[in-house]
């Protein structure tokens, strides 16, 4: 049983299955997770604390595009597609993600859900956000994005 | 949760008592006047949401916002004051068209401010290039975030691909910044792109001119001396193309940066880091 648990566990966290759900607040590609709760949300940004993640873009660009083969089925669309989340007090991704997708004119735009979830599957294949600790120890957790920018089809910057 | 909603109460009273005071004297209000218009941000910014501690992530920042353009819907300012927590937060479905706005209610200051947006932040090159055109014809040369509107365009063309392009740009801005007298120096991140473009354009002597004018200014600089590795290894030199790179990673390691403003949200175009540098040392150690 113990073994069969730990499977689904195991599971859980490296497939994406999520939709697109919407919530009074927005539109969210996946609301399975939240703040553990030693780990109180302070309304910190990502700015506040100096963490953007520790890649540059176009480090960041090469990696979703060798692991998405860029194809995301996204056709001749332009746009951007936003990921909004926090960062937990222990460096970890909480899987409660905002999404938001606008065309190309900054107009509201739907973008086929498989290309979002490999997007989405990428963001989550990424383990190096830094977690913020206080002098005296405690942790903090941070809101933290991010945003495709979408050019014919195709992922052509990663934002920030 | 009570204490957020007696402070949503708090302010929407307040707006509402400004709007019954308001309805008496419409005429008072004369929104065309600049100097109102200040003062509604005076009044609801400067003495109200900062001094009540609430920062531009807060949810209330909004309402306090909103409270200047009940009064006055022709307050640029507050449309750009309610477009950045967005901005820097990657809606810019929600951004742009406060933006928008503001430039509708004063263009000559916030046309700018949305090109710079677009370009740094959104990375919409065409948008920012649409912009900053307008911009020139409008005003001839100009600057915001410390460039010209030819450093920006010159970025955009050079983050589209177009180098060719972009030149004319950065040459026209560094020419302007040394024609600011004797001893005028040239922004050391406008000799950086200078330096970049030059390098794709196939021209790694005119990169070294450049790159180096950007390290008389400021050595440490993390991506003036990894394009300045990247051009001696280029030119033949591949012991000082390591040494370079050693001079950038030690110089960002120790906290150097493009010492641009805006670092802390967004990658600037070009902007390195350490796994850069790995790449790079990698790349120097196989040649």
């Amino acid at each position: 049983m113990r073994i069969l648990i730990l499977c689904l566990a195991i599971l859980n966290s490296v497939c994406v299955n999520a939709q697109p759900i919407e919530l009074l607040d927005g539109q969210y590609i996946d609301t399975t997770g939240q703040l553990g709760a030693g780990c109180k949300d302070a309304g910190i940004y990502y700015y506040q604390v100096n963490r953007k993640y520790p890649l540059s873009s176009d480090q960041l660009l090469k990696l979703v595009k060798q692991k998405t083969s860029n194809d995301l089925g996204f056709g001749a669309s332009s746009g951007w597609i936003t990921f909004q989340f926090t960062i937990d007090c222990e460096g970890k991704l909480v899987r409660r993600v905002k999404l938001i997708q606008s065309d190309s004119k900054y107009l509201p735009s739907v973008f086929p859900t498989e290309g979002i979830l490999k997007l989405y599957e990428f963001l989550l294949s990424l383990h190096d956000w830094k977690p913020v600790v206080s002098d005296i120890g405690t942790g903090y957790p941070y809101r933290s994005f991010f945003s495709f920018k979408i050019t014919h089809g195709k992922v052509d910057r990663i934002i920030p | 949760m009570a204490k957020l909603t007696g402070s949503f109460l708090k302010i929407y009273l307040m707006q509402l008592c400004i709007c019954f005071v308001l309805e008496g004297q419409t005429q008072v209000v004369d929104c065309t006047r600049s100097g109102i218009r200040d003062s509604l941000v005076n009044r609801f910014i400067v003495m109200g949401a900062e001094r009540a501690g609430v920062f531009y992530t807060d949810p209330r920042w909004q309402l306090y916002c909103d409270s200047i353009v009940a009064v006055c819907e022709n307050v640029a300012e507050a449309y750009q004051l309610k477009a950045l927590p967005f901005v820097k937060y990657g809606d810019y479905l929600a951004a742009m068209p406060l933006l928008d706005k503001a430039v509708l209610y004063d263009t000559l200051q916030y046309l700018p401010y949305r090109g710079f947006i677009k370009c740094i932040f959104a990375k919409d090159y065409d948008g920012a290039i649409a912009d900053f055109n307008l911009c020139q014809r409008l005003a001839g040369t100009g600057g915001v975030m410390d460039h010209a509107y030819s450093f920006y365009l010159g970025l955009c063309y050079l983050e589209s691909g177009k180098p060719g392009l972009a030149w004319p740009y950065i040459a026209e801005d560094i020419q302007v910044q040394q024609g600011r007298g004797a001893g005028a120096e040239v922004h050391f991140n406008a000799c950086l792109y200078a330096g970049i473009i030059q390098l794709e354009l196939n021209s790694p002597d005119s990169a070294k001119y450049f790159l180096q004018r950007c390290l008389d200014q400021y050595p440490q600089h993390p991506e003036g001396n990894y394009y300045m590795a990247l051009t001696m290894q280029r030119l033949g030199f591949p012991g000082d193309a390591r040494r370079y790179a050693e001079a950038g990673r030690d110089g960002l390691i120790a906290g150097y940066r493009m010492n641009e403003d805006n670092i802390y949200y967004v990658n600037y175009p070009r902007q390195v880091n350490l796994k850069d540098f790995d790449a790079l040392t990698d790349l120097l150690r196989i040649h």
